[in-house]
């Protein structure tokens, strides 16, 4: 009788920890499908870009004017990095920075507004000297014409003011101002050289622009010169993005806020599961127990 | 940004030559401030490079980004509104260096918005200044001086002409914060736009729209 109720407790474990496995795994797919739900794909995207050669590493808030508690945070930002995009729900933003490590409740200096519009894609960008950081939030395109590419320049480059840039035959931009960023342009599709031309300067680098995607080729300064920066803001996506994208300066990985529902389900599933194992083990020693007394 | 100028036509005789003064007051149609009237009546308006209808469009835009974040700042559960207060948010009459602002004081603190206001003697303009109170639990004071330094801590546009604390009529404590006019248009909304350009140009000049260059400001 013993190894009976034995073997009933077993089966029932077996089936509890069977049955939250089976939830969590079914309620983690469920969130790692979320971009595609309903709901997600109102989400707006956001990366950062840090771009001022002379500020250290930061970390970077991006707290909604509506939900104070949920900002989205990115830290340990450094020159030339690049974060994946994060999905935020449409709304207005501050952007605001500290420096790398300082605890969130240490003074931020706030540097810009900007409103995050559904299934649109943003890369806010830190750029100029330090002190005298500023950002600049551009609007990005993620659906080039069809069998082309999309690409823009971004002139961030403090040692040279102005800087022309061509990609294979093609001049993208002539006498570059500091600061500027000009619009997409359609380019064929190819491995073209990228130069970058100013006074007393001149950097070259190759670069692969593939058909159907969108790219940001940023001027960068690095100790020798002039850099080459080129970034994927959309690679095969006709939409928005569906993750993070690729990045020319090696991807950052991304903090946003986790969303605790899913875990949370997952949570209160067990709990039940549990709850009902438990009330199922006390049936079954009250049945025993009657059992023993009959 | 814009810049100030002074309308004073009528009187700019009287003032001789040492302020600078421009006629375009028609072209430039934010008032300011105003002082005196009749013929003495001096105006202080804002100037934009662009005229008077890149103004007003830059207007009509700035206006419906201050109404679309004053409303979202309605629902920010750290920030209790007085229903003029709410009234002023909802109808964008709220300056932009404001609401951010107060957006980045509720990432920390709870606060109660006693009051927005304005110093521009004789124009009616947007609320540059809000009063804020402590609405949290324990050192109001403390926190208020916490929130003093956050303030003080910023750069332009975000630097407050003015920050201090001191006492409302009820002898609560205070954080007044005010903006200089002008108060600035297209803070809230300094998205480059991603509009495609013609295909580029080879071994010829012009190749970059400089309508399609965002200035980054």
């Amino acid at each position: 009788m013993r190894l009976l109720r034995h073997l009933a407790r077993l089966a029932m474990i077996t089936t509890l920890v069977g049955g939250t496995a089976a939830l969590a795994a079914a309620t983690s797919a469920a969130a790692a499908a979320a971009p595609a739900g309903p709901a997600a794909t109102q989400d707006g995207w956001v990366r950062i870009a840090h771009l001022s050669p002379e500020a250290p590493a930061m970390d970077i808030y991006l707290y909604p004017f509506g939900s104070p508690g949920h900002p989205t945070v990115l830290r340990d930002v450094s020159y030339g990095n690049v974060s994946a995009y994060m999905a935020v729900p449409p709304g207005q933003y501050t952007v605001a920075m500290r420096g790398f490590g300082a605890p969130a409740s240490s003074t931020p200096a706030l540097d810009s507004s900007f409103t995050v519009s559904a299934r649109t894609a943003y890369t806010v960008a830190a750029l100029g000297p330090d002190p005298g950081l500023r950002v600049a939030v551009l609007k990005d395109q993620m659906s080039p014409p069809a069998g082309k590419a999309l690409v823009r320049i971004v002139q961030a480059s403090l040692k040279q003011h102005r800087v022309t840039v061509s990609y294979g035959p093609d001049i993208l931009a002539r006498q570059l101002a500091f600061g500027v960023a000009t619009s997409y342009a359609t380019v064929s599709p190819g491995v073209q050289t990228v130069q970058f031309t100013a006074s007393g300067a001149h950097t070259a680098m190759p670069v692969q622009l593939a058909a159907g995607t969108v790219h940001t080729i940023v001027v960068l300064d690095d100790p020798s010169g002039l850099k080459v920066d080129a970034l994927i803001d959309a690679a095969g996506s006709q939409t928005i993005p569906t993750g993070g994208a690729s990045t020319g300066l090696g991807g950052m990985a991304s903090s946003p806020a986790a969303d605790p529902a899913p875990w949370l389900l997952t949570m209160a599933a067990g709990a039940v599961l549990a709850a009902a194992g438990f009330a199922g083990l006390r049936r079954s020693r009250h049945a025993a127990a009657a059992g023993r007394k009959l | 940004m814009c810049s100030a100028v002074l309308d004073c036509r009528s009187a700019k005789r009287g003032w001789g030559t040492n302020v600078s003064l421009d006629n375009r007051g028609s072209a430039s149609p934010a008032l300011i401030a105003g002082f005196g009237s009749g013929a003495t009546r001096i105006e202080v308006r804002a100037a934009e490079p662009g005229g008077a209808a890149a103004y007003e469009s830059a207007l009509r835009a700035d206006l419906a980004a201050r109404r679309a974040a004053g409303s979202q700042l309605l629902r920010n559960w750290h920030i209790q509104f007085t229903a003029p207060d709410t009234g002023q948010l909802r109808s964008g009459q709220v300056d932009s260096r404001l609401l951010a602002t107060l957006a980045t004081l509720a990432s920390q603190y709870s606060f109660r918005v006693a009051t927005f206001g304005d110093t521009s003697p004789g124009a009616p303009v947007l609320s540059r200044e809000v009063s804020i109170t402590s609405a949290g639990r324990g050192d109001g004071t403390g926190r208020l001086a916490a929130a003093l330094a956050m303030v003080r801590a910023q750069a332009l546009p975000y630097l407050p002409a003015h920050a201090a604390i001191g006492h409302l009529a009820d002898g609560q404590a205070a954080l007044t914060i005010e903006f200089a006019a002008p108060s600035p248009l297209g803070l809230l909304t300094p998205v480059l736009e991603a509009d495609l350009q013609p295909a580029p140009a080879r071994d010829r000049e012009s190749l970059v729209r400089p309508a399609g260059e965002g200035s980054i400001r």
